[in-house]
Order: C-alpha cells, then structure tokens, then sequence
C-alpha cells in the first residue's frame, strides 16, 4: 500500500466527527510524552539544580557580608528602633505601593509572556491535535503560582525580620501578620496575569494604562516617604486599608506594630476570599488561552532566554517589544524636508517622526528628567552625605531621560542594512540621530530647572541643561556599542571576593553613562547647592570637553561597527 | 468574489465576505469562497499577496476582521477540538521536541489520534516522505528540506478531512515537489479537501480544481487553473 492508498483509507477515519467521550485520547498522549521523555526531563531537572546551587552559592558569598555586618549590629545592641516609628507610619502607603508594583509588574510580564507558557514543541506538535487543552495548559498556571509563593513567602519573612529588629512585634506575631499578604497578594498577581494573557481587552488597557499607573506608583512612593517621614494622610490611608486587597494585607501588620486596624480580621478574610476567587477563575481561564497567543508567546520566550544568556539585552528588548504589539489605528505623518536643506534634515524628519508615533517615550524621558531634578533636588536639601547620592541618582535619571529619546539610533544600529539608503557614513549618520534628543533634552532640562530658578537658583537654569550633550553622547555610544563581548565576563581571574569579569563587562556594557555620570558628578557636586556663575561656567566648559571625548569615541565605535 | 470548487451540498469550508485588516493595513479585501469535499482550492501570487492570511482564516488560526469563515457549517477556530481533529495544517516550521526523533513525532501524533496499527503505517509514511533513513534522528540533524517533509508526514500520518498547505513545494527538490503534486491528487481522490497556496503553476495546474489568484489582498482572478494561469501571463 502507498501512502497515497493509505491517505485515502485513514481519510475516511475522521467522517462521523470527533466525539470527547469516545475520542479524547489526552490522557494516553500525555503519559506516552511523559515515558518518552522522562531522560529529558531528568536532565532539565539537573541544570536547574545546578543552576539553584549556583545561585544560593552567589547569595552566601555576596550576602554573608552584609548578614553578619546586621547580626553583628544586633549583638551590639544597635538601635534599629528608630527605623521602626517610620515604618510603621508608612504601612499603608507601603502595601499599597507594594501591591501596585506587583500588579503592574505582573500584567506587564502577561503581554508577553504570562502565567502559561508552553515550549513550543508542546504548541506546535501537542495543542495542533484534539487533546484537551486544559489538561495541557493548567499545569503550567499551577507551576507559576507556586513559583509565585516563593518570592512572597521571602518577602514575607524580610518584613517580619525588620518588624522584629525594629522592636515593633515579636517574630511569631509579625510573620503571622505578614503571611495574608505574602501569600495572597504573589497570588493575586498571577490571576490577574492570567486575565491579561487571556483576554485581549485587557491586554490592551495594560498597554493603554500602563503610563498613568506609574505616575500613580511613584506618586504612592513619594506618599510612603512622606508618611514615614512623619506626613500623614489619614483619610487617604484609611481608604489605601480598605480599598482593596493591597490594604486587606496591610491590616494584620498594622494592627501588629500597635496601630489601629480594628477590622483586620474582616480584612484578612475578604483577602483570602478575594484570592481564592481570583485564583480559581484564573484556574479555569487557563484552558482557554488561544493557542495563536501560546504560539507567539512560547517563540518569545524562547527567543528572550536565548539573548538573555547571551548577555544580548537589546536583542532581549526588541523581542518584547515586538511580543507587546506592533502600531496600531493610525500612523500619524510628518512632512519630509524638501529642498536642498532637506537632505540634511532626512535624519532629524525621521527621528521627530518616529517620536511622534511613540509619543510615550517623550513621556518617560519627562518623567526621568523630573526624577532627576527631584533626586538632585533633594539631595541637596537634605545635604552631607545624601548629596552626592541624590546627585548621582539625579544624573542617571537625566541619561535616562535622554537615552529614552535616543531610540532611533539604537534602531538605525540593530540592522546596520537600515542605513543603506544614507549618503553619509555611519559615523556622521549616527551623530545626526543625535539632534533630535539633544534638543528635546534640552528643553525638558529647562523645564525641571524651572522650579529651582523660582525658588532663587537661577544657574539651575544652566547647569542642568549642560548634562545633556554628554548623555547625548553617551547614549550614541550605547547604540555604537555593538555585539555583547562575553569574553569580559572571564577576565582578571581570581580574587578573595570573586571573579571581577562580570563587574568588568558591566563596564563595558555601561561605559557610556558611566564615565558621563561620574564625570558630571565630580563636576556639579561642589556647585549643586547655591551654583554660582563661575560654577555654571565651569560645569558648561567640562560638559563640552566631556562631549567632545565622547564624540570621538563614537565616531570610532561607529567604524568598528561596520567591521563587524 | 467568488472562490468556489464545484458546489455540491453544504461546503466543507466556507468563508463569507471574508476580510481581515492589520491596523492600516488591508491584507485581505472581502472574498467568499466554497470549498467541498474531494476537491482542491489553490491559492496563487506574489509574497504579501494575501494567501497565508486567507489560510490562516480558513484553518482557524486567525480571526478575520469582517465576515465569517465556516468549517463543516460551524465558525472555524483552532482552539476547537473537532476542528483539530479534521484540520491537518503543513505551515511554517514549527518546534520540534529536541529530544524525540523523527519517528516519535509522528508517534505522538498518532497517540492523539488513535490510529490503528501506527506502526507499519508511519513506516510507510517514512519511506513514501524519504525519511526512512532519518527515523530515528533527531529534529536538530535534518535539513530543511527534510523537515518539511517531517511536517508534510505529520499531516499525513493522521486523519484529516481538510488539508492546508502553505508553499508546500518550498525547500523541496524537483522530484519531491513531483511526489508532492501526486500526493495532493491522491489525497483528493480519498475525499481529503485541500487548501493549497502556492508560487508554482505546474503544481496548481496538476492539483487544483479551482484557481484564487491574489494581489494586495484582492482577488484578481479565479477560475480553472489553465484559464487563471493564461490571464495572468496575457497581462502586463
């Protein structure tokens, strides 16, 4: 018989349709899967112990230090008490925080990625024929929440560590308050990354309201450290407990640090409830994740542990991005330059034009400049030796601000045959995709410089705007910079702390902000309260050499490129 | 428009005033087409012209933006059991379980379907796929030639009412692209419905009963194949 006779009998096989109760045959394919690959399993079992072992080995050694530097303290009769009064009055604005970074963490994980991932194979081979889908994919929602509880359970003893050394309440009791929250909420998180894989509505008010909920989160931290710094919003606080169940797992904690929580059992039991809901409609939602969504997900996935392995990050980030969604509704359009200027112009009408269909990266370099001239700002108020941290802290938002405009250059370098259309050299390609972000950073320096100048330093008005050609620069660099050279990670040998390789790589990686930064810093750091004219001169004169080095460098970087 | 391979009685697949947009993007302007039992529907033009998305409607894989696509007289849709059960669908490569060879895949498959004797019937599938000599190797050592074979014999080593095939002919030699065309027809001649785009005009001409040529998403002519194949080349 041929296969073409055989087709013919086997075709017919299929004519009275396929029935569950006569036809599932889930139970048999996935024990034939499992006996076949029970070597495989068990190998994947020993990576992940060996890599568990290496991990727990990194967390002794590099955790010891400051273990015993703490139990030390304790032994000592150190008074963390002191620390204490502030956490306790941050309680509620911390769970609040606390639940709104998880859940936003976890929604944004789900837009790629989720509770369910299955490896390809399993989506290419498996879920193509007629199993049932929930024998397949609810194993892999159970395998994320437990995962999940590890993470909280860990965060659950930290915070009834500190309770206890900070002299709030005996151990017994803070981690019994604690437990509510760091079971449910790790939970909690899981359900909702399940909704957000399951259901595009969803997928897209995360995308929509991603931006506005990180205004939120960082308005809650600014709330938290006001509270702990004695600055209470009672009624604020009093709806953060009861509005949802971030506040629920507050409650316990509250009442075990002596606060008023006169509910907390009515709270903890709406938050066990709430979760035990939330986590069985995830449980049966999770049958139900198209399989075109596993499909793009499990190629994701794997796509994001390959690079990710190989230290390439951006390759890393381009493959979430595309996972997130591409453009949709409509494009806006620019006019292109015309004229004999316009040739000069084609890269600048690029870049605005890119910016313009994804206006969200000028908000978040607005959002890092005005973190910057908060952190700085604040450093400077607070003086000693939070200056030069709050400085530092300052300039690296401000590259942030400025490496979140230089998005294009990193796109023209991704694929060098991009820029075959230009009729200039990749070096002075690279610098033209400069002036978009040196400008617009420019301007958002100016404005976060605003507020100084009112309140009578008006050389903030200089100062801050003199950082931006550097991370300019820099953030050139960091496009130029080119494959991840690994073979850092094995360099200088050995060490009584360690390999220094990786911290060598991360210089590489990072060479850019990091000379910036630290050059800016030694500068500015003497002028950064009451700048005076010399000061600006001074910063203004340094910040043009620093990006005159930086410019050769990329010029260079760019050369290198092309002989890659 | 209309696509259509002889009506006869309720159609196998049906797509009605089928359209799907990508944000701006109109990869496919509204079409119908019927497609029965025992006969085959091929789908012809350049890259971007609309095939794949038209097969992924049809095989439920996507969803279309407006309009309706019918297997068997209910809506398509992968995630649906009964579909997967008659639906064999030869796309783009997909991930292989590193550790099974070529012959446990095609075991796996049978398992989901519990074909009988699935021994001496994958044996056969190997040898008529030329894959008998790579049994029993594993995904990562074939060519790409052969692991579209792999996929072809993974759709046929199983029951199936319909049969979707995307550029089948790609990676494939002459004499296998010969095997293939003769299979397709076989595979009619049994009752297989099948769905075929493709850029190779002796393949539509020797399978299909029914012709699509696609451009920009619309539908620029159908018809017999000969007659398809004929306006095309006449046009400048």
């Amino acid at each position: 018989m041929t296969a073409e006779d055989a087709g013919a009998v086997e075709a017919g096989a299929v004519e009275a349709g396929w029935v569950e109760a006569d036809d599932d045959r889930t139970a048999e394919t996935l024990a034939w899967l499992r006996r076949k690959r029970r070597a495989h399993r068990r190998q994947q079992g020993r990576d992940l112990a060996v890599l568990l072992y290496t991990l727990v080995l990194a967390a002794v050694a590099y955790g010891s230090g400051v273990a015993v530097h703490f139990l030390r303290g304790l032994n000592e009769g150190a008074d963390y008490g002191g620390f204490g009064e502030g956490l306790v009055r941050a309680v509620p604005a911390l769970f609040t925080l606390l639940g709104g970074v998880l859940a936003l963490v976890a929604a944004r994980d789900a837009l790629w990625r989720g509770p369910v991932v299955v490896p390809g194979p399993s989506v290419g081979w498996l879920l193509a024929q007629p199993v049932r889908r929930g024998a397949v994919l609810r194993p892999w929602f159970r395998l994320s929440a437990w995962l999940a509880l590890a993470p909280g359970a860990a965060g659950g003893l930290v915070g009834a560590v500190a309770l206890r050394v900070t002299g709030r309440a005996p151990i017994g009791e803070a981690l019994a308050a604690a437990l509510p929250g760091a079971l449910c909420l790790p939970l909690l998180a899981v359900a909702l990354g399940m909704a957000v894989e399951r259901r595009a509505r969803w997928a897209r008010a995360v995308r929509r309201w991603s931006g506005p909920a990180l205004l939120l989160l960082i308005a809650l931290a600014g709330q938290t450290w006001a509270a702990g710094a004695g600055h209470r919003v009672r009624a604020l606080e009093w709806v953060e407990l009861w509005a949802g169940p971030w506040g629920w797992a507050a409650q316990p904690v509250v009442r075990a640090c002596g606060g008023a929580a006169p509910g907390w059992p009515a709270a903890v039991a709406l938050l066990v409830v709430a979760t035990a809901a939330a986590v069985a409609h995830a449980h049966r939602d999770a049958a139900a994740v198209p399989t075109a969504q596993l499909r793009v997900r499990a190629a994701t996935a794997t796509t994001v542990a390959s690079v990710a392995w190989s230290l390439e990050l951006r390759a890393a980030k381009l493959a979430l991005m595309e996972a997130g969604g591409g453009q949709s509704g409509r494009l806006v359009r620019l006019r292109p330059p015309r004229g004999r200027s316009g040739r000069r112009l084609a890269v600048v009408w690029r870049d605005a034009l890119a910016l313009l269909r994804a206006p969200g990266r000028l908000g978040r370099a607005a959002l890092w400049a005005a973190a910057a001239a908060g952190a700085a700002g604040l450093g400077a108020d607070l003086g000693g030796e939070r200056r030069p941290v709050g400085l530092v802290v300052g300039l690296l938002c401000g590259y942030l601000a400025v490496g979140a405009l230089a998005e294009p250059a990193r796109v023209e370098t991704d694929d060098l045959r991009r820029s075959a259309w230009s009729p200039y050299r990749l070096r002075t390609l690279m610098l033209q995709h400069g002036v978009v972000p040196l400008v617009l950073g420019v301007v958002l320096a100016v404005l976060a410089a605003v507020p100084f100048a009112v309140r009578g330093e008006p050389w903030a008005l200089v100062l801050m705007p003199v950082c931006v050609p550097p991370f300019t620069v820099a953030a050139l660099y960091g496009a130029c910079r080119g494959p991840a050279r690994t073979q850092l990670m094995f360099l200088g040998g050995g060490s009584p702390v360690g390999s220094p390789g990786p911290l060598i790589y991360l210089a590489w990686y990072a060479a850019g902000p990091l000379v910036s930064v630290v050059v800016l810093a030694l500068v500015l750091d003497p002028a950064v309260v009451h700048p005076s004219a010399a000061d600006a001169a001074r910063a203004a004169w340094i910040a043009a050499l620093l990006t005159t080095a930086l410019t050769l460098v990329v010029r260079r970087s760019a050369d290198r490129l092309l002989e890659h | 428009m209309a696509g259509t391979a002889e009506p006869t009685g309720s159609a196998l697949v049906e797509l009605r005033g089928v359209s799907r947009t990508y944000g701006e993007r109109k990869a496919l302007h509204p079409l119908d087409l019927r497609l029965d039992a025992g006969r085959c529907i091929a789908l012809y033009g350049h890259n971007g012209s609309g095939k794949s998305t038209l097969l992924r409607i049809a095989g439920g894989r996507d969803a279309p933006t407006a309009g309706r696509a019918l297997f068997d007289g209910r809506p398509v849709d992968e995630d649906d059991p009964q579909v997967r059960a008659r639906v064999a669908v030869v796309g783009d490569t997909v991930a292989c379980y590193p550790d099974l060879t070529v012959r446990e895949h095609l075991e796996l498959v049978t398992v989901a379907h519990a074909v009988d004797d699935a021994d001496s019937w994958i044996d056969e599938i190997l040898a008529d796929r030329r894959l008998a000599d790579h049994a029993h190797a594993l995904p990562g050592s074939l060519s790409s030639g052969q692991m579209q074979s792999l996929l072809l014999a993974a759709a046929l080593v199983r029951p199936r009412d319909l049969l979707i095939l995307d550029e089948p002919e790609q990676r494939l030699d002459p004499e296998a692209r010969q095997r293939l065309a003769d299979l397709l027809v076989a595979e009619k001649q049994s009752g297989v419905a099948v769905l075929l785009a493709t850029h190779q005009p002796d393949l539509a001409r020797t399978v299909a009963d029914h012709m699509i040529a696609l451009e920009d998403g619309r539908v620029i002519a159908e018809g017999p194949p000969a007659v398809v194949l004929d306006d095309l080349g006449r046009r400048p």
